[in-house]
């Protein structure tokens, strides 16, 4: 498999407060086409900060990162990315934000409204086009906010916490369509949570993070079978063994004394 | 009943109340109508200047000032906040400049305005589009500052550019300040007109309620005031027309956004 996202040695510093404040420490982690990779830690290791940098919206002070085998040294408009806040445009509809995307590519109006038909067919959506983002849950929002991301087809999505603000039963329920969804067509995944049954739940690949600043802990394959099923996957025993090895190391991270 | 028809009811049930005392104050010698007339004088007054049309040219006359300096001060206002707001090097520049004359009591530069100018159009125009200017200027500019980040980043990911950006992020947010601009603009170009009116003129609602007062006329005086209130009202009815048109995304509550207004 070719890589598709390459961060090696990679550090960061923030400002806060007049103070450096270091976030990343020597991170190196490399992402193959197609697969999906959890970032698991405890908040402000940096799990973000990653992903802002693959996006090409912040650049590192040490290291490097590649996509494509190419440095981002801007943004990187190849990847979707679905971001923790809730980014829709608040003066725009269902539709207007889902082809936020392609009116940017100026997309002619036909083919334009066909694939934001079927997007919001895809995320189930159907009936709420006109609405706008203060009329729908928080649910909803985030599934215009994965239509959106998903409409201009990006190789690789990225993915922040994207169902972290929902209720739990709520949450089920997007993995699962995410899930379906992904199915489909298998793009590469890297999906930021704080949530170990999530990580476990939908990824390939489970990548621990310690305290700030953060470094690689844990690199764990998860090599329960695919197409997976939330409900019974959970309570399964190969669920529980993986779950209970990675919490024992997660549990020693997040106890550990901090130098910061 | 509805909410909206008992709180109506209410409004005009304590303005009906406050006009019979009024007037039951000044008929039982309580109050003297030399110096606050009383409703009904002031109800046949307004009705004399409007069969007569001697109320027109007035009116006229006040509405020409607004409508010319509202114009000018929103167009260059909000122009200038654009141009100035989405140029870091343009902000540093003028913000202290721009930050220091708003300070200035601008009606203060009435008196000069018409030194310059005359007692006619012009004065009043050019003291009510400086004031406007500079109400529009730092709502708009407050708007394209505090357009969030995330927006913008989002955007960017999905391919914008910096014209994208505008169009589609800059522009509809600031839309909300300038909405928010014009709500204090109006009362406040209102204000302008008469004050100018009031120190030289020779037509026009201000000029009208002054030189009722300086005849002992405590009735056209009121009258001139209730039509001042009509155009206020209208005025406001119209931004609030134009907020549902162009920001129908946007529930305001109004009271609450009344913040910071400054000097003028």
């Amino acid at each position: 498999m070719p890589t598709t996202i390459d961060i090696s040695h990679v550090s960061k510093a923030f400002v806060k407060a007049g103070q450096p404040l270091r976030v990343l420490d020597d991170v190196s982690i490399s992402v193959e086409e197609g697969e999906f990779v959890a970032l698991i830690g405890p908040s402000g290791c940096g799990k973000s900060t990653i992903l802002n940098m693959v996006a090409g919206l912040i650049a590192p002070d040490v290291g490097h990162l590649r996509y494509e085998g190419l440095t981002i040294d801007a943004v990187n408009t190849a990847v979707g990315y679905m971001t923790q806040s809730d980014s829709l445009l608040p003066w725009r509809t269902v539709e207007g934000n889902i082809s936020a995307a392609l009116d940017i590519q100026r997309i002619e109006t036909h083919e334009k409204q066909r694939r934001v038909r079927e997007a919001i067919e895809t995320v189930d959506l159907v009936g709420f086009e006109k609405h706008r983002p203060h009329e729908l849950s928080g649910g909803m929002r985030k599934r215009v906010l994965l239509a959106r991301t998903l409409i201009y087809n990006p190789a690789t999505l990225l993915m922040d916490e994207p169902f972290g603000a929902l209720d739990a039963l709520l949450r089920i329920v997007m993995q699962e369509e995410l899930l379906r969804i992904w199915n489909n067509d298998r793009r590469t995944v890297v999906y930021v949570t704080h949530d170990l049954s999530e990580a476990i739940t939908l990824a390939d690949r489970v990548i621990v993070f310690s305290k700030r600043p953060g470094r690689v802990v844990l690199d764990q394959r998860i090599d329960l079978p695919r197409p997976r099923v939330i409900d019974s996957l959970r309570t399964s025993a190969e669920f529980l063994d993986i779950y209970d090895q990675l919490w024992s190391t997660i549990r020693l991270e997040v106890a550990s004394p901090t130098d910061t | 009943m509805r909410p909206a028809v008992s709180l109506n009811i209410a409004r005009t049930s304590i303005i009906a109340t406050i006009i019979f005392i009024w007037e039951l104050a000044t008929r039982i010698g309580y109050l003297d109508p030399l110096y606050v007339s009383t409703p009904v004088k002031v109800g046949k007054r307004l009705w004399e200047w409007i069969s007569s049309g001697e109320i027109v040219s007035h009116l006229l006359t006040t509405l020409h000032e607004l409508g010319l300096g509202l114009l000018i001060g929103i167009l260059v206002g909000v122009f200038m906040a654009l141009l100035v707001g989405s140029n870091a090097t343009l902000t540093e520049v003028f913000r202290p400049i721009i930050t220091v004359a708003y300070s200035f009591p601008q009606l203060a530069l009435a008196p000069l305005y018409i030194l310059w100018f005359g007692v006619y159009l012009l004065p009043k125009v050019i003291l009510i589009s400086i004031v406007v200017f500079f109400l529009m200027f730092f709502n708009t500019f407050e708007g394209i500052k505090t357009v969030e980040r995330e927006l913008i980043d989002a955007m960017r990911v999905l391919g914008a550019r910096r014209r994208d950006l505008f169009r589609m992020v800059v522009l509809p947010a600031t839309a909300v300040y300038v909405v928010t601009g014009l709500r204090h603009a109006v009362p406040f170009a209102l204000r302008a007109a008469v004050f100018a009116e009031f120190i030289s003129s020779v037509r026009g609602l201000g000029f009208l309620a002054m030189v009722s007062g300086r005849a002992y006329d405590s009735a056209g005086v009121y009258a001139a005031l209730i039509c001042l209130l009509a155009v206020g009202v209208v005025l406001n009815a119209g931004v609030g027309a134009l907020e549902r048109a162009i920001l129908p995304w946007h529930r305001q509550e109004i009271g609450s956004r009344f913040k910071g207004i400054g000097n003028v």
